[in-house]
Parts: C-alpha cells; structure tokens; sequence
C-alpha cells in the first residue's frame, strides 16, 4: 500500500515537474520543451550542409522552382507573376519568418504581447510600442493598405505574397519553429498584407524619423540667429559637393504660390527646456551609391555600385533573391517580408537607393483650452479626435492608450506619456502618414527597361524619400532624389516649432511635383552619386533641409573625376575605401596646436598622429586616437550645449571642423565657467588632455587592444538583442563619414557592383550576415568575413530554370 | 528483461515524439512501469537509461552534424544570464539527465503503483481470455 501511494504520489510530482517544464518562466523559456532534443532548440541545430539544392513550391497556378545556389541564394522560377510572388513569399519566410514577423511586431507597436512589459538594456518594451503607435507608424500602414489595395496590381502582389508566407507557416511543425519563438515562447501569426505596410512605414520610420525642429528652436532662442546659421548653416562651408553638380539650371519655376511665408524666426517665443535631456547625435545611418559610364570603364559599358548603410543586424536586414517568370527576370535584394527586389538589377537596368535626409516633419506649438480637449487652429477651438489604442501584454493586463488628435498629425508627448518641457504640447506632422503606395515603384523598376520606366516607377515613391541611382545596357547613367516632399521656399521652413494656430495645412500638405525632384540623365562628368549630402546648390528654387554628410560625398567624386578605364574591382576598392577626410583636412591644424606633456602616452599618441596617412585601417592605433580626440573636441566646444536642461542637436563634423580651421575665435569655443575666453586652439589642448588621460587608464588593463578594430569594436547585434547570438570584434576599418561607413553598430549593410562590361549584367554583392536567419546555422553568418576584407559573391543570374538546375548537377 | 524494457522505451518514444508533444516518453515509461513490473530500483534505472540514453544520443547527433555552430550560442546565451561558464556539452549533460531524470521517475512510479500481486492476477486473466474491459 505504502508503495502504491509513494508511487501515485512520484507520479504526480513527474506530472507536476512536466507542467512547469512545459511553461515559460519568467525571462525563462519552457525548459522541458526547450531541451527536449526532439522538439526544442536541438532542433535547431541545422543539419543542411548542402552546397547546393532545389525545391518544388506549389503555388496559386501550378508549381514554382527554387534552384539555391552555394550562397544559399534562391532563384525563383515560376509560369506567372502570381505564382513568382507567392513563392517569394514562401521561400523569404523559410528562411526569415521570425525577423519578419518581429520587425513587423516591433513597426506596430506589440512587442509587449510576445516579450511582456520587461526592461531591455534601459528601455521599457510598453514605452517603446507607445512610442511606434503615437507617431503613427500604424496609422501610416493601415493608410499604406488602402491606397495599395486601390491598384488591381498591387493587391495582388500583396494578396499572393502573404498566401505564400501562410502557406509556409501553415506546414511548420512546432519543433521546426525558428529558436527566437521557443526561447520567448509564442507562435508565428498569419501575415498579411498590413504586416507588408508596416515593414516599408518601419523602413520610413529609420530613415526620416530623426526631427530637431525642438532642438533647433533651442539654439536659436539661446544664441541667435548669427550664432544659428555657423551652427547649421544650410549648405556646409566651404566645399559643396552636391548630388546634382553645382550650377545646374533648372528649367521651371517653383509652384510655391503660397503667401504665408514662414516667420519661425521672429516669432518663436519659446524656449524648451527638458531635464531628462537626450543630445540628439549627429550621426545618422548614411549611404554611398555611384554610377560612371562607358567613358570612364576598361569595358566601355557603366558600372553602377550600391552601398546602403544601416544599422548591423542578424538576420540580415537585406535578403539576396533572383525572381524569374516569362514578364520578369531581375535580382538583387529585398527586405524579408517586402515582395519584389528593392535594390539589384535585371536585363536592362541596375539601380540602387541612398537616403536623402530631407527633412519631411513639421512640429507645431499646441495651444490647449483649459480642459485639455481642445486645440486652437486660428482663431478658434477645435476638439481634440482621439486615437485609442489597446496594448496587450504578456503576463499581465491589457494597456490602453488614448492618443490625442490633431489636424496635423498626433500629439506623441503628453501628460500620460513621456512629457516633459521640451516635449510639451507639440503636434507632429510626419510625411508618411499621407497614402502611397510604394510597392509600385519596386514593381516596376523591377521590370524597367529604359529610363523612362525608370522615371515611371519612381513616380509612385512617396516616404523615406530616397536618391535613386541608374545605370542600363546602352551607357545611360542618372540619378533621381524622389519623394513626396514638402513645399518650403526659405531655408528656415519647416524646421523650427511654429504655433499650430497659424498653420496653413494646404500649402503644409503641399508638395514638389515629382517632375521637380532633383535628376540628373549623363551628365558631363560622366559619373553619378550621392552620399547623403546636400541634393542640390542654393540655384534649385526650394528649400531642401535636412542633415547632410559632407565628407564620403568628396572622397567619392574626387575618386570618380579622377578614373579612367576602370574595373569592377576599382571600384570595390572605393567601397572599402578608409580615407578619413575629416583626419586628413583638421589633423596637420590641430597637431601645429597641441604641445605635448612629454609623458609616455601622450608622445606614443603624437607620434601615431603624426604618422598617420589618415586611412581608417583596421591594424592602426591612430585611427582609435584621433577620434577619441575629436569627440573630446565636439564635448569641450560644446559644452553650452551639453551641460544645459535643454535638448540640442550637434552640428555636423564638417560644421566644426570649419570652425576649428576658420573661425578659431568663434563664441562657443569659450568654455562657460572659466575667467578666460578660450579659442579653438585652446579648446584642442585641453581635448588632447583629456585623450592623453583616457588612454592611460585605458591601457592600464592589458586585454584592451588598441588598434582601431578591436577599439571600435563592430559588433553585428541579434534583433531581440542577445549578445549570445551576436557577432563582435569584427576585423574592420573605416568609420562615420568614410566611405567605408563601418563604425560600432552601422555601416555597409549591402555592398553590390553591377558591371554591363559582358553586355549583360554582372552582379557582385555582401553584406554583413548570411541567407539563413537561423542562428544555428552556419549559413546565417557566414558573410561577415568576405564582407570585412571587402571581398564579394559573384552572384549568379539565370536566363532560365534549365541554365540554374544544372549548378546543382555540377556538385 | 531489464534490456528489453530499455529498448522499448527508447524505440517508443523516438517513434512516438516525431508526432506527439515532447514529453510523450515519460508517459510511455509511465506505462512500461505499470505493465512490465520488476522493482522499482531496477525500473528507475531502465526508465533512466531508456529516455537518457535516446535523447543523449539524438543531441549529440544533431550537434555534431551541426558542428557545434548552435550549442555554442545556447550555451553562451546561458552563460550570460546565469553568469557561469556553460559550454555545449554541459548542455547535451544537462539535455541527458533531465530527459533520464523524468523517464526515471515515470517508470518508477508506473512499476509501483501497481503490486505484484494484482498484477499477476491481471496477466493471468489476459492469457486465459477471462479479462474484460470494464467500462460503465
């Protein structure tokens, strides 16, 4: 009896044991589950060492073929349009389901409902989701559906794409689950073409979501107007390198008709001021894309280059795919979860995207009645509309938030979230909430095959507006910054907060025909580029504010003047190039400056600089030396702009550079708090001070290595943020504002080379991750190294299904 | 007998886990304990070695034809959050013994719940035709 009671009693604690086992915990995953080899991330453990393989997907009409070559990279060949997508659909989620499923969770604002309300390094997930659904992003999707769902076209893509997506979902087994969902214990979700939207308004979100109207009103209320203009003067002194060369004429008139001229600077009374001050940083992701033609190649055909930059990622941000089917053949990249190829080539045409940093928000001054249910909009009072908005979360109840409404756009700080002075009472007005239908643009470049089809597609591209670059067969080479962008004649339009009663909301929507988008077709110098500077010369009759970089932009055109008979692999040195031009035109000024302290450090650091070719490379310590200086210099110049309660933004490299260079006398060199007024000089030695003593304590501990990759440390992050699953000490030179734009976290997220030297096009591409988004897999890391030495895969591009079978025979 | 049961256990739930939820061999153990009696000792260690011994060797298989790739971010990843060293075969240990630990117990507690006795009589009642399945 005893025995059958202990026993009754051992099997219910088994039982007991299992149920926990079987549950999440915490941060804990369901353990039982996870270490059970037979369904937890054992599973995981890939086993697909295959060079290469093919498969049959069945699709909407018959059967697609997908040939994967030894980069892991699928070519898709199908009998129609219909069937292509759908098997992009499918393979794109075999290989990436979960990155797509948690950039979509992330872009609408329910990460709490797969990750709870935790803290993850410093920031709450609910605050994070609150954020992403008071700016809109969801609002701009939902937006983004019904003007895609009014073009027969594109409510097929995107009708095909996600029932391809479902139907890989809908034949996974849970033990084949990507390991993210077992370690945070959930279940993919059916896609849909919504989630499509929110990847490209996510997409828009990283590349135009960076205002300072806030921060610029700061710097003109506390130091004036003449002081305002050094700091961010609207095109950077003294060498302007725009996209469009300067003193281009333009043949037509500005349709600014509009009367109310923008009086931000006179009449701006306010001075925001925020105790939880965050220094917005000048550095934001940046790009390079060029083009030169047959005058400037060996071949006498273009070559176009590709090189946009954003944050480092694993699973890779980009996917490399070749699409085939009777009305299309093209190849490139695509963002997991976006039909089509955003940037690569067909037949015909290559092109590829950089940023154009406009500045597409408006922020307004709100004017409350005194129940805070209404706002002024001219003379009168206009209640609020409210957005509600219902979080849910994991492991705890349902949030609501309500979010305030405007004419303009929403109200993100208030008194229920993240308010503080300088965030009070301010309507956001965001470009991407207005309908577009982007996908349009991809789908018809993809079939482009001259430059009017190329102008053609660009015309349905509205948010982030971008610099769309193009090369084809018959040596044609243009550039186009294209985008829905707003009507501002005057350089201080539209970025400083102007009250929202005297807002004119037709001309605020208003905006620059397409037709007088920045574009340029063969111009004489026989390249095209663009880097993320300036678009245009002050010649161009709008007003294009932004942040713009004023340093690849210069390496990269001299490079390009300069060529002649050049290959690819000329030009996959320019990718790789580590020029520091920012070391190269400040350092002979700032070493003639500074006197050394004789002390060890401080000659082992003088001799470094003073040694230096002023290349970013990887095995030099000059490299970490000179930029620790400079940020000393940035933190010591602008001290008034750190060491108050409000927020401010720092001027551009080039800005202070000039300053350092040109202006040695300018006011804010002056330390506050000191008897003297210090110059530029001053400010560069106590700077290397401040370098000299960080060095030394620094290489008190004998791990840390000084030479410049191990000190910047490029680490390519997992997307939920696991250093376990992340790549770091990547061995890499260049830096922010080279053109190999690898620093800690960001850089060259697809580097790729289109030569038409054979007639047809060549394509060669990396990028800094691998096909696969399994983390068990070899295959999902295994670019990083040919990506660090700046080498590439010579991409294949099939004519036709028989030519891609017979790599396979060849293993 | 004692390899017979080991064997059985191991062959059902490698058969029965390509369908059923993970924890189906520890049922499984539950019932080979409750048909097969013997002492509980020498169920335990059957139930131990049976479930062990399978998912010892299908970790180990799939880790090694994965070439460590995976384990070694696991094992990391657990290093970070319990900050101690793991690497990849304290994870196959652990993966081990738990899955020997549970099927353990399960054999156990199926072997004990039942005595002898009455199922002497059950079998007996098996083989001569007599036993019916009550049901209300």
């Amino acid at each position: 009896m005893i025995k059958k009671v202990s026993g009754i009693l051992i099997a219910i604690i088994v039982a007991i044991g299992i149920f926990f086992l079987n549950k999440p915990m915490g941060e804990l995953p369901a353990l039982g589950q996870f270490f059970s080899p037979t369904h937890g991330f054992w599973q995981n453990a890939s086993t697909d060492n295959n060079k290469t393989s093919s498969i049959v997907i069945k699709c909407i009409n018959g059967d697609a073929t997908v040939v994967y070559d030894e980069y892991n990279i699928p070519h898709i060949f199908a009998d129609n349009e219909d069937d292509l997508v759908y098997a992009q659909g499918y393979v794109e989620a075999k290989d990436r389901l979960w990155q797509m499923e948690f950039q979509t969770h992330a872009a609408a604002g329910r990460l709490t409902e797969i990750l709870g309300n935790r803290i993850i390094s410093g920031h709450s997930v609910l605050d994070a989701d609150r954020f992403s659904r008071r700016i809109g992003i969801l609002r701009a999707a939902h937006n983004s559906v019904k003007e895609m769902e009014k073009d027969p076209i594109s409510k097929k893509i995107m009708e095909s794409f996600s029932a391809g997506v479902n139907a890989y979902i809908k034949q996974l087994k849970k033990a084949d689950y990507p390991i993210e969902y077992k370690l945070l214990g959930y279940q993919p979700e059916e896609w849909s073409p919504l989630k499509c939207a929110l990847l490209m308004k996510y997409m828009a979100k990283d590349l135009t979501y960076y205002d300072t109207d806030i921060e610029n009103t700061n710097a003109l209320r506390a130091f004036g107007e003449e002081v305002y203009k050094k700091m961010y003067p609207d095109f950077p002194p003294p060498a302007l390198d725009p996209i469009i060369p300067v003193n281009t004429k333009w043949n037509f008139t500005s349709v600014d008709t509009f009367s109310s001229k923008n009086t931000a600077t006179t009449k701006t009374a306010l001075l925001y001021s925020n105790p939880q001050k965050a220094l917005y940083a000048n550095k934001f992701y940046g790009s390079n894309n060029w083009c030169i033609n047959g005058n400037k190649t060996k071949s006498g055909k273009p070559i176009l280059c590709g090189d946009p930059h954003l944050a480092l990622n694993l699973p890779s941000i980009w996917y490399a795919i070749q699409l085939h089917c009777p009305t299309i053949n093209v190849e490139g990249v695509t963002i997991p979860g976006a039909p089509g190829i955003v940037i690569g080539h067909n037949d015909s045409i290559a092109w590829s995207v950089t940023n154009s940093e406009r500045d597409v928000i408006n922020n307004f001054a709100v004017e409350y009645s005194a129940d805070k249910k209404s706002y002024k909009l001219g003379n009168a009072f206009v209640p609020f509309e409210y957005d509600v908005q219902v979080f849910k979360i994991k492991g705890s109840k349902d949030v609501v938030d309500s979010i305030r409404m405007t004419k303009v756009g929403s109200i993100v700080y208030d008194e229920n979230y993240g308010e503080t002075n300088d965030k009070k009472h301010i309507a956001t007005y965001w470009r991407a909430e207005e309908p577009s239908n982007e996908l349009m643009t991809f789908y018809y470049l993809n079939k482009a095959k001259n430059h009017q089809d190329y102008l053609a597609a660009l015309d349905y591209f509205s948010c982030p507006g971008q610099n769309f670059i193009y090369a084809d067969a018959q040596n044609n080479i243009a550039i186009k910054q294209q985008g829905n962008f707003m009507l501002r004649t005057q350089f201080t339009d539209g970025i400083f907060v102007t009250p929202l009663a005297n807002v004119d909301i037709t001309k605020l929507k208003a905006r620059i025909p397409n037709a007088q988008n920045p574009h340029i077709l063969n111009p004489e110098r026989n390249f095209c580029s663009s880097a993320n500077q300036n678009p245009v010369d002050n010649n161009y009759p709008y007003s294009t504010s932004g942040h713009y970089e004023n340093y690849r932009n210069r390496v990269i055109n001299s490079v390009l003047t300069s060529t002649v008979q050049s290959s690819w692999k000329d030009m996959a040195a320019l990718q790789s190039n580590n020029l520091s031009l920012l070391a190269k035109e400040t350092l002979p000024t700032l070493l003639a400056t500074i006197i050394s302290n004789n002390s060890e450090t401080s000659n082992q650091i003088l001799r470094a600089l003073k040694s230096w070719n002023y290349e970013a490379n990887m095995n030099l310590t000059a490299p970490s030396y000179f930029y620790k200086l400079w940020s000393y210099i940035e933190e010591t110049t602008y001290d008034e702009l750190l060491k108050t309660k409000s927020s401010f933004r720092l001027p551009e490299n080039y800005t202070t550079a000039n300053l350092i260079l040109h202006e040695p006398d300018f006011v804010l060199f002056d330390i506050k708090n000191t008897a003297n007024i210090e110059k530029a000089q001053d400010v560069v030695q106590l700077a290397f001070q401040k370098t000299v003593a960080f060095f030394e304590d620094y290489t008190k501990n004998k791990d840390k290595n000084l030479q410049w990759s191990h000190y910047k440390n490029t680490t390519v992050t997992h997307l939920a943020r696991i250093p376990a699953f992340s790549v770091s000490d990547i061995p890499i030179g260049g830096y922010n504002n080279i053109v190999n734009a690898t620093s800690e976290g960001a850089g060259p997220s697809w580097r790729m080379i289109v030569d038409f030297a054979q007639g047809k096009p060549t394509c060669y591409g990396i990028y800094p991750g691998g096909q696969s988004g399994n983390i068990g897999s070899i295959k999902s890391t295994n670019y990083i190294d040919k990506w660090s030495k700046g080498e590439y895969n010579t991409l294949h591009f099939f004519a036709n299904k028989e030519e891609a079978l017979k790599i396979i025979n060849k293993q | 007998m004692f390899f017979v049961k080991v064997l059985l256990i191991s062959i059902l739930s490698a058969v029965s886990t390509m369908f059923l939820p993970w924890y189906i061999p520890f049922v499984i153990c539950f019932i080979t304990g409750f048909i097969l009696s013997n002492r509980p000792g020498n169920n335990f260690i059957a139930g131990f070695i049976g479930v062990g011994l399978f998912w010892l060797i299908y970790a180990l298989f799939l880790d090694i034809k994965n070439q460590h790739v995976l384990s070694a971010k696991v094992a990391q990843l657990f290093s970070d959050s319990l900050q101690t060293s793991i690497t990849g075969a304290v994870l196959i240990m652990i993966t081990t013994f738990l899955g020997a630990l549970l099927g353990g117990l399960s054999t156990m507690a199926g072997a004990m719940i039942v005595d002898d006795g009455s199922r002497k009589r059950l079998r007996k009642a098996v083989k001569s035709g007599r036993y019916t399945l009550k049901m209300k």
